[in-house]
């Protein structure tokens, strides 16, 4: 942990954090890009980086991409991410009565102390999970594969069937090209160019970035209404620290409790700890109308949901979010396969990351409070000219990968397949996730066939195999309940 | 005479039938395995054939909600409505057609990649922003500026080859 953190101040891995914090901050600070496309169009650059300093510069993006969401969801009622939707409801308000400094003094506050909290519970938490997973057989981590796929699906969106569906294209995806397993030919289709198969990097920017691009160019003419800013506030006092310090505890402590779960992600944890802190609130009828409480819940438990999805990332190689997924998918380009034998095939690089989730948590600390009114007037750029360049970007960046057309036109596909995925109620979550995981339960699966001679019945024997499966089939009950209800609510209304 | 609206997932949903279809039949011609008892095509299969039960679910589910055609027409109406104000569908369909050309002008090596970009970067930022003065000579700067600047960044900072070079 040491060696991690000395690493850290190497001065071309500071740059490379402060690169990855201040991009991050940028694009969470725009509505309309998020981390996961950041990360993606960086991706094809880092291939001239060392390990380390590529997983430097793509944490420190990563964990700072959800940051700057706070500054368009305080001062243009926009949120940047999905995850700053709860600080929106309270953030504006607060600002729009004259207090933008406060308002946003409160939420980076929050948002380090989050962070910070969950830092603890990464670097005391992971490796003791790591050492458990090392004893998962094959079928075991089968099993935890298709409980994570389910819960992911099962929270997506509100619609299990219409998760399961993005979760099994995205799997389907995974499999034309050369089988890894037996080296022969599968779904090829005649098609020359899928022999390595649909490669991650065009899929991904196509998913995330192309996707997000369409639905930006057909809201276009959506200007949202900026509120002036004020420095005034924005440097929290100790009183106001005492004072919400219960409310940040415990919204920290929710946010990465739910981000270590795969797929909940930190819009889950906004929703659940701003919620949690207007039924624990003496004035609970101030939030929705510029209650200081609700913005430090919500982005308290944003950022914590960030170092809690860390964990099954490095230590189970599971991914606790979508741009855990990114992440898992970048680390593994890098030739860093992120699971319970990191500590032992990568100890430097899984140090690292621990350690540059906290530098970068102070330098986020310093460059928000320094930059915001810099931050602002990039928020404030027309998409008219942004979103020709991020185009530009994205076909350069997938071109230069294999130096083929068919990856640009894979990546074209892909975002034309995502944009109407997602204009009909798919969540894109499962879909990527999926995908991730799809390569690590097959080879799971077959390898434990090629254990047991082709009998599968220890998966159902196996206790923990046995158990993660009964979980998986609980959650699907109980994710599927609630459409019962409604449906049957809603026909009793009918005939009412 | 009484319309009936079929909605978009339901749409989306048949489409993804197709495709897990073919990706099913596909891998039911996929010999055994050589090395391992479940072969290449078990996990295929099993995917699509989930897949395929799922789309069918939700094309049901969308067709049931599509024979109370008369509620349906009133939903997809105000969505319309509702959206007609916010949403620009000729921007989109403009800006894809563009990129189809862009796209293919590398394809066919039609010209050096800073020769495409320009046209590019000018023809979507007037198309998104609206023709002005002010937009026409920002369009310029931008798409010069990008193309060349891009250009040499790349190629010489990164050693990244570029389309149409």
């Amino acid at each position: 942990m040491i060696d991690g953190l000395l690493a850290t101040f190497e001065p071309f891995q500071m740059l490379m954090i402060f690169i990855g914090v201040f991009s991050g901050i940028i694009v969470g600070a725009i509505p309309g890009l998020t981390g996961s496309m950041l990360i993606a169009l960086t991706l094809p650059i880092t291939f001239h980086m060392t390990p380390l300093h590529a997983t430097s510069l793509l944490v420190a993006m990563y964990v700072d991409s959800i940051t700057g969401a706070l500054i368009s969801a305080t001062l243009l009622r926009m949120p940047g991410s999905p995850a700053a939707v709860m600080t929106t409801l309270d953030g504006y308000p607060l600002a729009k009565s004259g207090q933008p400094g406060g308002a946003l003094g409160l939420g980076i506050a929050a948002l380090f102390w989050g962070s910070l909290l969950a830092w603890i519970a990464l670097a005391t938490l992971t490796k003791p999970l790591s050492e458990l997973a090392v004893i998962l057989g094959p079928f075991d981590y089968f099993a935890l594969v298709m409980m994570a796929m389910v819960l992911i699906a099962s929270v997506a969106g509100g619609d299990m069937i219409k998760g399961l569906i993005a979760g099994f294209l995205g799997m389907l995806v995974t499999f034309p090209g050369i089988d890894p397993s037996g080296g022969e030919m599968r779904l090829m289709f005649g098609v020359d160019g899928l022999i390595g198969g649909f490669k991650f990097l065009p899929v991904l920017i196509g998913v995330f970035a192309v996707r997000q691009i369409f639905a930006d160019v057909l809201t276009i003419k959506h200007r949202p209404e900026p509120v002036i800013n004020t420095n005034k506030g924005l440097f929290m006092s100790w009183g106001d620290l005492r004072r919400f310090s219960p409310n940040i505890l415990r919204s920290s402590f929710i946010g990465t409790i739910v981000g270590i779960l795969p797929g909940v992600g930190a819009s889950v944890a906004s929703a659940i700890s701003y919620l949690v802190a207007r039924l624990q609130s003496k004035t609970p009828e101030k939030f929705g109308k510029g209650s200081e409480e609700g913005i430090v819940a919500s982005e308290a438990a944003n950022n914590a949901s960030v170092g809690g999805a860390l964990i099954p990332l490095l230590a189970l190689g599971i991914p606790g979010s979508v741009v855990d997924a990114i992440l898992i998918g970048a680390l593994t380009i890098h030739s860093i396969q992120p699971g319970p034998l990191m500590f032992a095939s990568n100890p430097d690089i899984v140090w690292n990351v621990i350690a540059v989730d906290l530098v970068a948590t102070f330098v986020m600390f310093a460059l928000m409070l320094g930059l915001v009114r810099f931050y602002i007037r990039v928020a404030a750029v027309p998409k008219t000219y942004l979103l020709p360049v991020i185009m530009v970007c994205c076909v350069v960046g997938v071109y230069s990968l294999n130096n083929t057309m068919f990856d640009v036109w894979t990546m074209l596909g892909f975002g034309v397949v995502g944009f109407l995925l997602e204009r009909a109620g798919f969540s894109l979550g499962p879909f990527v996730i999926g995908y991730i995981l799809a390569k690590v339960a097959e080879a799971k699966l077959r390898q434990g066939l090629m254990f047991t001679d082709g009998d599968i019945s220890p998966l159902f024997t196996s206790p923990l195999s046995a158990s993660l499966l009964v979980i998986a089939v609980i959650l699907l009950v109980w994710s599927l309940r609630p459409e019962r209800r409604r449906k049957s609510a809603a026909r009793h209304a009918k005939g009412a | 005479m009484q319309r009936y609206f079929l909605p978009l997932e339901a749409l989306v949903s048949a489409g993804l039938f197709g495709v897990s279809a073919i990706f099913l039949v596909s891998s039911l011609g996929l010999p055994a395995g050589t090395f391992d008892p479940l072969g290449p095509g078990a996990a295929p299969e099993m995917v699509s054939g989930l897949l395929c039960l799922l789309c069918l679910v939700v094309l049901v589910r969308g067709m049931r909600r599509a024979a109370t055609g008369a509620e349906n027409e009133v939903e997809v109406a105000v969505d319309i409505i509702k959206r007609e104000g916010e949403e620009s569908p000729f921007a989109l369909a403009g800006f894809f057609g563009l990129l189809v050309a862009y796209l293919l002008a590398f394809q066919f090596q039609l010209g050096h990649f800073i020769a495409i970009t320009i046209p590019f970067v000018f023809a979507t930022v007037l198309l998104l922003g609206g023709l002005s003065l002010r937009n026409g000579l920002i369009a310029l700067l931008l798409s010069v500026g990008l193309s060349v600047g891009f250009f040499y960044v790349m190629t010489d900072f990164f050693t990244i080859r570029l389309p149409g070079i």
